[in-house]
């Protein structure tokens, strides 16, 4: 009788284990949209790759959104604040939801945001500096940053960021810099760059800085993180407002500038898509995980906006349709567990 | 305060009864145009009713203030500000350089009342009377000294007087200076944040003179202002703009010659300095009542603009015929401009009834300001020589009744506009401006007064319905009302405005606000005393992004007849 009550009770344990696994067997979703940041209308537009539905207007931005990057389980919107309070949003990308915001100095034009794991590094265009923020977003240290600071980037234990030497008194565009500081804001290094640089990524090996002066095209500088030496340039047909990199490859696109893919290595321009919805507005662009599609915002105030997407295998490109006038400015490839 | 108030209703001299509301009523007759003689329909005459220079002072429905760099304009039926004519005592004033007539350039004892006509129209009114036509009025009774102060030390002065000189000649002539010491301040509570904004020092003064045949007036003002601190933009709030105008006005039987000159010098602590000139200059002949012949020209000198003018000749002729119960009434006009050898047509067309029906059709144009043409290229911006007028025709159905004690109108509008002006990013990302935009508006305004012995209530509202349109219409409110009550000497005024968009596109708003606003007017035997109280609740709103309104502000004048 024992055995058959042990046998029993075994049975049980090993059915309600094979029970219990099976209800936690794991059943993750990944789901792929691209988050397009209207700049005009203020609001976050997501489109879902997959199902190629578009939700327009899911979440309201503060004012003058600019930068949208990752870090962790947070999306982080710079919303520069012209007119308005400048701040950063934090979204919460499975709710969609805005759970947090860290209001910055009136009039400090934040423009680019950096993250080190433990806080934030945002440069005010207007105020000349660069902010460190804790992970609450209070203000805990400031540097100078040169003259009207854009891009930040934090790197193998180090704070970079892009002085564009945009001289606001006068509307002129002069030579820019990179500077090198310590996750202390101490400064370390600095190297003179080209005219009106204004974006920041690495491949995890070199930093590229992007930019130029709009009227004479535009230059990507390739460096050296630990000397700030400049290994190679590359001269650009058009000035690049937008730069990601992924594979060994650089995506760039600009207002006027059609998008362009570059070798990282050699810094040569592989190809440049040019079958686009409308002439000028790029503005955005991202690539999915395998380099496979480009997703490019192509914005307007006043006409059509578009989502381009660009298939690299073939070159064939298709296009979303994001409404009139809203000014779609920034595009996010997002894989979302759920 | 209001212990020393209620001593003062006490002592007042109560055997006169005075009405100090009243911000709305219609006149029958004015001298520089027929369209409020013969077709009143959307006339109005707005009473300036505050002390202070807020922008509140024409918060009514179908009259909406605008407000820029520490400017006040006017939109009218959802018009932009530039699209609206504004002029002085009958003289065109608005800048060619940007289209804008800055209203908190005047001292406010300047300023008595502010005719409106509501209706777009340029076959009466000229050139860049598209969304509507305000002039500015001073005061009839010029007989007067006038000391005020206020909020943060407001400050007002000013003395008028007018005479005889001989037998036939009159003279009035008058100054006033007044000091706003701040007319933004952000306030945003969560960052425990207080910033107050340069305030305006203005003075203006005139003189006319003349008799029935030859007259003359000449007016000439300054102004200094500080360029509001707005987030994240202009960070100067010191004394940065300096602006003088002259105007002037000279009659001599069938001839009128108005002229309006502006000097304008722009000193930003952190930004380009820059100065500019601009005039407007106008002869009128009216060989016959009905008709008119008028040469004018505009003009701009400027190191950034260049040096540009414009020339046109106008022929406008209109007619009217009275029925007994209803009148109608149709306008021509024909504007030549030389530099381009374009002739622009407009038309006005109504019939006006007895009983109180009436409709109209009418169209109106604006000329591109010199700032859209001849904007140097930059980085960011540059100007369009090849940009075409902005078009608009409206229709119009309403009624209007004047009873004994009741008065009322209403009337239902529509509005298209045919290549707005609007700028947008262009080649190389610089901003450029555009014909773009085709706007149809439809809404709905009326007032009604109703008035006894010693009570007056004024109410009127406004409702756009429909704006068809690629893009909101922004700073607008689809609905606002204003409600005024008042016994004797002390009235109450409500107003709302509804909730606005602010962004082209997008569902952001600017959210409603219901103001409330006081006003007492003590008159005694040689003098009076008033005393106002605007945003009385002190309700933080904005009407443009980065401009907040002025919170609550009181001010007390003193006037005295000699």
């Amino acid at each position: 009788m024992k055995k058959v009550i042990g046998i029993a009770l075994v049975a049980i344990v090993i059915f309600a284990t094979s029970c219990s696994k099976e209800t936690e067997a794991p059943t993750v979703k990944v789901n792929k949209a691209v988050y397009i940041v209207n700049g005009g209308a203020e609001t976050i537009d997501i489109f879902n790759v997959e199902t190629g539905e578009l939700d327009t207007n899911v979440i309201t931005t503060g004012t003058t959104p600019n930068v949208l990057k990752k870090f962790g389980d947070y999306l982080y919107l710079v919303n520069s604040g012209f007119g308005g309070i400048p701040m950063i949003q934090k979204i919460d990308y499975h709710e969609n939801t805005v759970v947090d915001s860290f209001v910055l100095p009136v009039g400090s034009n934040p423009w680019d945001i950096a993250w080190d794991g433990s806080n934030f590094y945002v440069t005010s265009y207007t105020f000349d500096k660069v902010y460190k923020l804790n992970s609450s977003g209070i203000i805990v240290d400031s540097a100078d940053a040169g003259v009207s600071p854009e891009g930040v980037l934090f790197f193998d234990g180090k704070l970079f960021v892009v002085a564009s030497f945009y001289h606001r008194s006068t509307y002129q565009p002069d030579t820019g810099y990179l500077y090198e500081y310590t996750p202390d804001l101490a400064k370390i290094d600095s190297v003179k760059l080209f005219v009106n640089p204004t974006l920041i990524v690495t491949d995890s090996e070199y930093l590229y800085v992007a930019g130029g002066d709009y009227a004479n095209g535009g230059n990507v500088y390739k460096i050296g993180p630990d000397s700030l030496s400049i290994i190679d340039s590359l001269s650009l047909d058009g000035t690049p407002g937008a730069f990601v990199v992924k594979n060994g490859k650089g995506y760039l696109t600009g207002y006027s500038y059609f998008p362009t893919v570059i070798d990282l290595n050699t810094l040569s321009v592989i190809t440049t898509y040019t079958d686009a919805p409308a002439s000028m507005g790029f503005m955005g662009i991202d690539v999915n995980s395998d380099a496979s599609k480009i997703y490019v915002s192509v914005a307007s105030w006043q006409q059509q906006n578009y989502l381009w997407v660009i298939s690299t295998d073939t070159g064939d490109t298709s296009s979303v349709e994001l409404g009139n006038g809203k000014g779609s400015q920034i595009v996010k490839y997002m894989e979302i567990e759920e | 305060m209001l212990a020393f108030l209620l001593a003062l209703i006490i002592a007042a001299d109560t055997t006169k009864v005075s009405f100090i509301l009243s911000p709305i009523y219609v006149k029958g007759k004015v001298s520089h145009g027929i369209v409020e003689e013969k077709f009143p329909a959307t006339y109005r005459v707005i009473n300036y009713r505050f002390a202070s220079p807020t922008i509140n002072f024409l918060t009514l429905p179908g009259v909406y203030p605008r407000s820029y760099l520490n400017m006040t304009g006017i939109s009218i039926r959802g018009s932009g500000m530039e699209e609206v004519k504004i002029m002085f005592e009958g003289i065109p004033v608005k800048n060619p350089q940007n289209g804008y007539f800055d209203f908190s350039f005047l001292p406010s004892d300047i300023v008595s009342s502010v005719e409106v006509l509501l209706t777009g129209n340029s076959s009466f009114y000229g050139y860049n009377s598209m969304g509507g036509i305000v002039n500015i009025m001073m005061p009839a009774d010029v007989n007067f000294i006038s000391i005020g102060t206020g909020e943060d030390g407001y400050f007002s002065l000013s003395g008028f007087k007018s005479g005889l000189i001989g037998r036939k000649f009159y003279l009035k002539t008058g100054a006033a200076y007044e000091f706003t010491p701040s007319q933004y301040t952000l306030r945003a509570p969560d960052l425990q944040m207080k910033i107050k904004n340069a305030g305006r020092r203005k003075i203006f003064a005139f003189l006319e003179t003349g008799n029935s045949s030859l007259s003359g007036f000449f007016g000439i003002g300054s102004s200094a202002r500080g360029i509001p601190i707005i987030p994240g933009g202009y960070t100067s709030s010191r004394d940065s703009i300096f602006e003088t105008m002259f105007i002037s006005r000279l009659n001599y039987k069938r001839f009128k010659i108005l002229t309006y000159k502006n000097w304008f010098t722009y000193k930003p602590e952190s930004l380009n300095s820059s100065s500019f000139e601009t005039y407007n200059f106008h002869i009128i002949y009216k060989p016959f009542a009905f008709s008119k012949i008028e040469l004018s020209r505009e003009g701009i000198t400027s190191v950034s603009l260049g040096n540009h003018s414009r020339t046109s000749l106008s022929l406008a002729a209109n007619y009217s015929m009275d029925f007994g119960w209803f009148v109608p009434i149709v306008s021509f006009s024909g504007d030549f401009w030389f530099e381009t050898g374009e002739l622009r047509k407009s038309f006005f067309a109504g019939i006006s009834t007895k009983p109180g029906p009436y409709v109209s059709v009418s169209t109106g144009y604006r000329l591109p300001t010199y700032n859209d043409l001849y904007w140097p290229e930059t980085q960011y911006a540059e100007g369009n020589p090849d940009l075409k007028d902005e078009r608009l025709i409206e229709y119009e159905l309403g009624f209007k009744k004047n009873l004994n004690f009741v008065s009322t109108s209403i009337s239902r509008f529509w509005r298209r506009y045919e290549d707005l002006i609007k700028w947008v990013p262009g080649d190389n990302g610089r901003w450029r401006p555009m014909n773009l935009r085709n706007v149809s508006i439809y809404g709905v305004d009326g007032n009604m007064s109703v008035k006894f012995k010693f009570f007056k209530i004024v109410t009127s509202v406004e409702f756009i319905d429909n704006v068809k349109s690629d893009v909101n219409l922004i700073y607008y409110p689809f609905l606002s009302w204003s409600f005024t009550a008042g016994i004797k000497w002390v009235s109450f005024n409500v107003e709302y405005i509804g909730d606005r968009y602010e962004r082209l596109t997008g569902p952001k708003k600017l959210p409603a606000v219901t103001l409330l606003n006081m006003f007492f007017r003590i008159p005694f035997k040689s003098f009076s005393i008033s005393f106002d109280v605007t945003n009385l609740t002190d309700k933080y709103y904005l009407l443009l992004r980065g401009y907040p309104a002025p919170g609550r502000e009181w001010h007390v004048k003193f006037r005295k007849k000699i």
